[in-house]
């Protein structure tokens, strides 16, 4: 039997001129998907919420602080022959980052302009609504088994963010001349920033069959921040600049390495 | 004297009758209900064997699931090959044998059934749950009853005194150094193992002696058949090759391939049976006198019992044509050629044995064409007797010789035949020779065989030159010539067409298929909804784990693809009749016998590597697919591989050198190398060619999953509509 499976492989060559074109079987038959995906991204010393106004941010860069950032995304796919699935999503995250450093907050509002006292960093950090939307191209591994939407793969992306920081979570941390204790005290007018970053990212990973309807996804994701955030700030440069570093470093280091997992469900 | 000269008209009468008679010979097959043996589930065995162990034998847990294991593996998937036969005439006549040789243990008896194992090898043998297996190639051979008995008897005393399993476990004491192999070396232990094996051979033969003799056969018997089996490597009768039958007044074969002596045949009575499971003939045949002689038995006279000598020589007959056929699906031409011969001695109008003549022609001539010419004609100089010179023949002959003698031969001897068998490898066999054969070399010579001599004067002499009047009287008929002509005329289209293709449309033309590292899709079929399917094959190798577990999870999984199969194929729309499911209550002994037809043709195309060949068991096909309702036949088959990964010191060294990379060798280096295959093949049962193939290689670990996807996707693809 074996030698004759071995046999047949050859003989099919000879046989091609009469094949019939392929027809696209997905898994189960079923090419159609809906998916819900979770990522989780390390995160050094950004935190994965924004602190609100009791919690004190941390005053200058602590490297060493890390640890995971999450972001969710719903999904729709489709295999389109059986080594390629498209996917197009959308998702919605909440993040924040600590990057900035005293003399960011410093070059913002001057002491003088503060009501009074003495002044040290602040309470709470930035807060980034991210909303994002984007398309993978999944490649799945025929020479490991892979018929798309099941099995082994590559995949290709691409995502655009629209996100938007805000400030009104924050506070600054004063003490007054003759008191002992620093208190917040609210940013007045604090800013808001919009911006559009463009990320390309390539993962790997694996769909199992769970049952004939439900697939589960794991894999890993390295992503690029195209064009970083910028955020205009001509009153002070330097703090435009650093506002501006803080940010991209944010971004591409949660895009550096993410892992996902999905639950899919075929149509 | 007026009544003698009677009876002696009467007696030539019957005698001529009987030489001039057209043989017809069918083919043994299934008969009754089908036993348990067959229909049983392999894991119900093992678990019945498990329990009958544990009572009869101080096996520990493990080994007597080995034990089980691995005697009822082999055995179970024997018996539904295909290969084995029950309820024929050649297992009812020794059924009724051994009730005979053990009317007086009837506990044993009741223990024992025989099956025919369709194969030429000289042999029986029998198991520890009490089968005995008694081949073709014996039968064929055996010259009476008494012989047959005999072999039984033997064989009923090897499942009485349980020698398998004795072996078995004797085996496992040489391997633990244990029990009597303790303190030897290697040499000695296996001597010993050896000796302990010859000794229940003795046993057997001088129990089954008494079975012999109480049931009143000739002892003399005994002897001839311990003859019998030590010559069963040679022809059924020592048969001088007639060249005749492909000579004649214009063609002669050179003497270059005739053998000019054939070798004797040896006697192996007397070898060195040191290092064999059986003591050699003269050392069996002394002690079958010596227990004559101790135990005083008085042997009757009889050769038949339970038949008659009329009755035995037609089973043996059958048995001798039945080896043809084994020979032919084997592609083993040459022996095939030379019992045909023999046969034809007796039954000179056999249409069966000139179809078969015409096939070993015909299968020679495609095999040298697609350099198999190896697989059938190695090996004269290893022959004894007269069959050296058919195989001397084989060797010697080039592919033209086996082109033009094939040809000459088919369509001398395809007279009267006119089926579409025939004619379609009569049109295989003038494919085949304008493809190798220059239309020149057999042209210059003819029409007229007159000519050979002119050409031959005009240019160098040639080896092959002796071919060139071959086709002389062929060429007589007008038929003939105008076939050849068309035949060119194809093969001279067939080129321009392959020259006119470049190389960049041989690649268009694979859009639809791909042969990609180890993966061939070929989806010839579509629209198919019924399909006649085998049973599933699920192979696991685990190097890493014991064998009997593997091959219980083989069987697990076997069971579990074949649900998964029918589940696939009934969400695609396709009814799948499962062939050789032997444990369904569908499988009767008739859907058996049509199965069996299948397994033999499957396994005469799976010898020859390539397309377009005619196999004899074709010619059954038709009923076959009008049996079942369907001209598809399906085969799959999953394997997985595994093994451990071999261990790389370098990597091992330079990872611990810089310590961070060392949990990650680790993970690496205990991961196991994994090897997965998956094949689905569609036959179309009319052309005899595969028609759908789906076949993956990959190196990556079993997931059921991933071969459900494949599964669906094969399915999907041989069901969807006519684009």
């Amino acid at each position: 039997m074996n030698k004759l499976l071995v046999i047949l492989m050859f003989v099919a060559v000879a046989l091609s001129a009469n094949a019939q074109k392929v027809l696209v079987s997905g898994y189960m038959g079923h090419t159609d998907y809906v998916y819900t995906k979770f990522h989780t991204g390390i995160r050094l010393n950004n935190p994965e919420r924004p602190r609100d106004m009791t919690e004190r941010a941390s005053d200058g860069l602590l490297l060493g602080q890390y640890g995971f950032k999450t972001e969710n995304e719903v999904g729709l796919g489709k295999a389109f022959s059986n080594q390629l699935a498209v996917q197009v999503f959308a998702g919605y995250n909440v993040m924040s980052y600590d990057p900035v450093p005293y003399s960011v907050y410093g070059g913002l509002y001057s002491v003088q302009d503060l009501p009074v006292g003495e002044y040290r960093g602040v309470y709470g950090s930035p807060k980034i609504r991210d909303m994002f939307f984007g398309s993978t191209f999944k490649f799945f591994r025929r020479n490991r088994g892979g018929l798309a939407p099941m099995g082994p793969y590559f995949g290709l992306g691409f995502v655009l963010h629209n996100d938007k920081l805000t400030m009104d979570n924050m506070a600054f941390r004063l003490k007054e001349p003759n008191d002992d204790t620093y208190k917040p005290y609210p940013i007045p007018n604090p800013p808001e920033y919009s911006f559009k970053s463009f990320e390309l990212n390539a993962s790997a990973g694996i769909v199992r069959g769970i049952t004939d309807r439900l697939l589960l996804d794991v894999g890993v994701q390295t992503g690029w921040n195209i064009n970083s955030a910028y955020l205009e700030y001509p009153e002070n440069v330097q703090f435009q600049e650093n506002l501006n570093e803080g940010f991209s470093q944010v971004l591409n280091r949660y895009y550096l390495v993410k892992a996902s997992a999905s639950l899919i469900f075929l149509l | 004297m007026l009544l003698r000269i009677k009876q002696t008209i009467v007696l030539a009468l019957i005698s001529l009758t009987a030489y001039s008679q057209n043989y017809e010979y069918k083919p043994l097959i299934c008969r009754g209900s089908m036993p348990a043996d067959f229909s049983t589930v392999f894991s119900e065995k093992v678990e019945q064997d498990r329990n009958a162990i544990g009572t009869e034998s101080d096996l520990s847990k493990r080994h007597s699931l080995e034990f089980a294991v691995m005697t009822n593996y082999f055995n179970h998937n024997l018996l539904i090959s295909g290969r084995v036969l029950y309820g024929d005439e050649i297992s009812e006549l020794s059924e009724k044998i051994l009730d005979k040789l053990l009317k007086d243990d009837p506990e044993l008896r009741d223990k024992l059934r025989v099956y025919t194992v369709r194969t030429n090898t000289v042999n029986a043998y029998s198991t520890n749950q009490g089968i005995i297996f008694v081949t073709m190639g014996l039968i064929a051979r055996l010259q009476n009853e008494a012989q047959l008995a005999f072999v039984l008897a033997h064989e009923a005393a090897h499942v009485k005194h349980e020698h398998v399993l004795h072996s078995f476990e004797n085996r496992k004491e040489l391997a633990s150094r244990s029990g009597g192999y303790r303190g030897m070396d290697w040499e000695e232990r296996t001597l010993k193992a050896y000796q302990y094996s010859r000794e229940a051979e003795y046993e057997a033969d001088t129990e089954g002696l008494e079975y012999f003799t109480d049931a009143g056969y000739d002892s003399a018997e005994i002897y001839q058949s311990y003859d019998i089996l030590i010559r069963g490597y040679l022809p059924i009768e020592e048969h001088k090759f007639s060249f005749a039958k492909i000579e004649d007044e214009h063609f002669q074969i050179p003497d270059f391939y005739k053998i000019d002596s054939c070798d004797a045949i040896q006697s192996y009575e007397d070898i060195d049976d040191e290092k064999s499971t059986h003591p050699n003939n003269r050392k069996r045949k002394e002690a079958i006198q010596d227990a004559i002689k101790s135990n005083s038995l008085k042997f009757g006279s009889l050769k038949y019992a339970i038949t008659d000598s009329a009755n035995f020589q037609a089973i043996q007959t059958r048995a001798r044509f039945e080896m043809v056929g084994n020979f032919l699906r084997s592609n083993n031409y040459l022996s095939a050629l030379h019992h045909i011969q023999i046969l034809q001695e007796d039954y000179p109008d056999s249409e069966y044995l000139k179809r078969a003549e015409i096939m070993c022609w015909y299968g020679m001539q495609e095999m040298s064409c697609n350099q198999q010419k190896s697989d059938y004609s190695t090996g004269y100089r290893d022959l004894e007797g007269q069959i050296q010179a058919v195989y001397y023949l084989g060797a010697k002959l080039p592919k033209k010789g086996f082109n033009l003698l094939a040809t000459r031969f088919i369509w001398e001897n395809s007279v009267g035949l006119n089926d579409t068998f025939i004619n379609r490898l009569k049109q295989r066999n003038l494919d085949l020779l304008a493809q190798n054969v220059k239309r020149d070399f057999i042209l210059e010579t003819y029409p007229t065989a007159d000519t050979v001599k002119t050409v031959k004067r005009k240019r160098r002499k040639r080896r092959t030159d002796f071919l060139q009047p071959a086709l002389v009287e062929l060429f007589k008929s007008d038929d003939f010539a105008a076939e050849l002509e068309a035949a060119y005329v194809r093969n001279k289209e067939a080129e321009e067409d392959d020259s006119d293709d470049s190389e960049d449309e041989e690649y268009e033309d694979l859009s639809g298929d791909s042969y990609v590292s180890g993966i061939t899709s070929y989806y010839g079929l579509s629209d198919v909804h019924k399909v006649i399917m085998l049973k599933p094959r699920f192979f696991r190798i685990d190097l890493r784990k014991p064998v009997e577990k593997q091959m219980l999870q083989s069987d697990d999984q076997q069971m579990d693809l074949l649900e998964r199969t029918r589940d696939l194929a009934d969400k695609t729309d396709i009814e799948l009749v499962v062939v050789n499911e032997t444990e369904s209550n569908e499988v009767t002994t008739e859907w058996f016998n049509k199965y069996i037809v299948l397994a033999d043709w499957l396994t005469e195309e799976s010898n020859y590597e390539g397309l377009g060949f005619n196999s004899f068991a074709s010619q059954k096909l038709p009923e076959v697919r009008k049996y079942f309702g369907s001209d598809y036949l399906a085969a799959s088959a999953v394997w997985h591989f595994s093994s451990r990964k071999p261990f790389n010191f370098w990597l091992a060294v330079i990872s611990a050198a810089y310590v961070v990379p060392f949990p990650f060798y680790l993970a690496w280096q205990l991961q196991a190398n994994h090897y997965m295959d998956y094949s689905f093949v569609v036959f179309d049962l009319k052309s005899g060619e595969p028609a759908f193939i789906d076949s993956k290689s990959l190196p990556a670990k079993y997931r059921r999953d991933v071969i459900n996807a494949h599964l669906y996707n094969s399915l999907n693809q041989l069901s969807r509509p006519n684009e």
